[in-house]
């Protein structure tokens, strides 16, 4: 029993190594060969005990009406496609319980609730990018930045996702072009002046 | 060794009752087991500081360092592991007897894993969901327990555990029910086994025992689909209470100081708190059960093992009288048959075993001498008076009345018990 505690130790240690590494790695994948998308949103800054302060994304685009299907659940694991609007924004395209096979550009995710419409359900979907972590009081300066500008509604707020095989990352938060991050540093700048 | 203790032993060998050599020898041996044993204070201490530095790493991290680059990030995010693990290498090696060194160095590493997958998140925006976080950090911490044997950390997995169960199940929706919660405490279990076989007076086992009991009562409604029908769930929480109840009176649990049975004092305060609950009229309400619901999965094994601690129970203590705090389990279940005929019924059944429990306790006070018991009794009559002023279907004089017996039952049992010991006292001196 002794002779075994070091190794398996070692081996725990590999295994807590693992984890992270594999998350980094997976989504390094996801960002270099994902498929770019525009979500439009509306930010909110909420903080998480473990996670730091973010910017909790709230996105517009996120339901579609399909025709009714009572083994429908909230919660059900579904997989979903997207297609670039007029205005560059993306939109849901389909919505199916299985892997799309002629694509890779498709987002693993669950029903959030549907409503019904007549013959048809509305339904709403999670989105698994909804925070864009940031430095604790920058995060705060992006939720100020972000109410200034959502007063006007000429503003344009949204999120760069790269999709890939059911995988997203948030690639940056933006306001009118410019990066949240850049847009609080000219905020910054100014006030220094 | 006690200072007074020590001279009592000098009194002794004084009076001629202990001679100088027995003397001696209890001396070196008290001595001896006082050496043997850890510092419970250093290990407090220690443990307190690593959860303190712990905590520390993890609100250092949430500030989430713009300024760094990527790679930057990424290496500070596995420094706390790599600090973690090489302390824990340290002791596996240089300090395995040293209950400080085990325990503190594996909390440390316990809060390091948590902190270095934050961090990554951070870095990666990697949303995700608090359940896999929670879950993910658990299992890499897990073998924790087994390898350094630490049982903070073991206390620590059923916290972050416990806390998954209710975020997959949470009070407003069932997300999914939380098997990996029962695997989990599975695989905490041969550490508690091994706490019991070499260990039973550790501090540990008591702390286990509150954190098991609170954790089971926390995450019992996380595993109930489609809870329409409260009093069925109120049913299921006094099957799982009078379970505690029984198992608190194991010898094992009996033999240990009153505050540490928390089997015993959860389990008659739970199945108390249920049943004050359901001795209102508005408690009935909505008794018929959703069709989906898997309630009746979960509560028929647990009626079976309440069951069987009962013919258990029977069996060891050959006692005509038992506890009537552990049957009430089927005078709810009683109750609950009786509101599909009148929702009264059920509460007239539910106040009248109240008060029988009531009587009881103030019986065994009185007969055992205990004022103790005495006034549990005598306060189940009180809160049942106070919960039934607040029933406006009850009339002002039935009220008043239950008023001044309860309150004259306080007054007259204390005073008549205190009588009994004062006229002892007397016999005894005379």
């Amino acid at each position: 029993m002794k002779n075994i505690i070091l190794p398996a130790f070692i081996l725990l240690v590999f295994a807590q190594w693992l984890i992270p590494a594999q998350m980094i790695w997976q989504k390094d994948k996801v960002s270099s060969e994902g498929y770019l998308h525009r979500f439009q949103t509306a930010p909110v800054d909420p903080s998480d005990p473990f996670m730091g302060k973010y910017v909790a994304l709230n996105f517009k685009e996120t339901s579609k009406t399909m025709s009714h299907n009572k083994d429908r659940y909230n919660g059900l694991k579904i997989y979903v496609t997207f297609f670039t609007d007029n205005n560059g924004y993306a939109q849901i395209r389909d919505i199916s319980r299985t892997i799309p096979l002629h694509t890779k550009d498709f987002l693993e995710t669950t029903i959030n609730y549907t409503v019904p419409e007549g013959d048809s359900d509305r339904i709403y979907i999670n989105y698994p990018f909804n925070r864009f972590y940031m430095e604790e009081y920058k995060a705060k300066q992006a939720e100020g930045a972000y109410n200034n500008r959502s007063a006007d509604t000429s503003n344009k707020t949204y999120a760069l996702v790269s999709i890939h095989e059911g995988d997203a990352v948030i690639k940056d938060v933006f306001i009118n072009d410019s990066s949240i991050t850049d847009v609080i540093r000219k905020i910054n700048s100014s006030r220094k002046d | 060794m006690n200072k007074q203790w020590f001279k009592e032993i000098q009194e002794l060998v004084a009076a001629g009752i202990l001679t100088e050599e027995t003397a001696q020898n209890i001396v070196s041996y008290y001595q001896l087991k006082k050496e043997n044993e850890p510092n419970r204070f250093t290990i407090v201490l220690a443990i307190l500081g690593a959860l303190l530095v712990g905590s520390g790493i993890i609100l250092i991290i949430a500030h989430n360092w713009d300024d760094l680059s990527r790679l930057i990030k990424t290496i500070v995010a596995f420094l706390p592991l790599v600090l973690g693990q090489s302390l824990c290498l340290y002791t596996l090696l240089k300090q395995k007897q040293n209950a400080a060194w085990r325990e503190c160095s594996s909390v440390l590493l316990f809060f390091a894993i948590g902190g270095c997958i934050s961090i990554i998140s951070q870095v990666y925006n990697i949303s995700g969901s608090l359940t896999g976080f929670l879950l993910t950090w658990i299992l890499l911490a897990l073998p924790l327990v087994y390898l350094l044997s630490s049982s903070t950390v073991a206390l620590l997995c059923i916290a972050g555990i416990t806390w998954y169960a209710i975020e997959l199940g949470n009070f407003d929706r069932v997300i999914g029910i939380p098997y990996m919660y029962v695997v989990t405490m599975a695989l905490v279990a041969p550490h508690y086994y091994y706490l019991y076989k070499t260990r039973p007076a550790s501090n540990y086992i008591s702390l286990l025992n509150w954190m098991l009991c609170l954790s089971l009562t926390i995450t019992l409604r996380s595993f109930i689909t489609n809870p329409i029908g409260y009093e069925w769930v109120l049913l299921l929480y006094l099957v799982l209470f009078c379970i505690f109840y029984y198992v608190g009176r194991f010898s094992f649990f009996e033999e240990r100081n009153r505050m540490a049975n928390s089997f015993r004092l959860l389990g008659v305060s739970g199945t108390l708190f249920i049943l004050f609950l359901s001795s209102f009229n508005l408690t009935w309400k909505q008794f018929d059960i959703d069709e989906q619901s898997n309630i009746f999965f979960i509560l028929i094994p647990f009626i079976c093992i309440v069951c069987y601690l009962v013919w258990n129970d029977f069996r060891r203590r050959h006692i005509k009288m038992q506890e009537p705090t552990g049957f009430s389990f089927i005078i709810f279940i009683l109750a609950i048959h009786s509101a599909y005929f009148s929702v009264s019924l059920s509460v007239f059944v539910v106040n009248a075993w109240l008060i029988l429990i009531a009587i009881y306790y103030m019986r065994k006070g009185s007969k055992e001498d205990h004022l103790g018991v005495l006034n549990f009794g005598l306060s189940i009559m009180a809160i049942l008076a106070i919960c039934r002023f607040f029933d406006s279907s009850i009339d002002f004089i039935w009220r008043g009345m239950f008023f001044i017996i309860t309150g004259l039952g306080f007054f007259l049992a204390n005073y008549f018990l205190l009588r009994k010991r004062r006229q002892r006292h007397k016999l005894i001196n005379t």
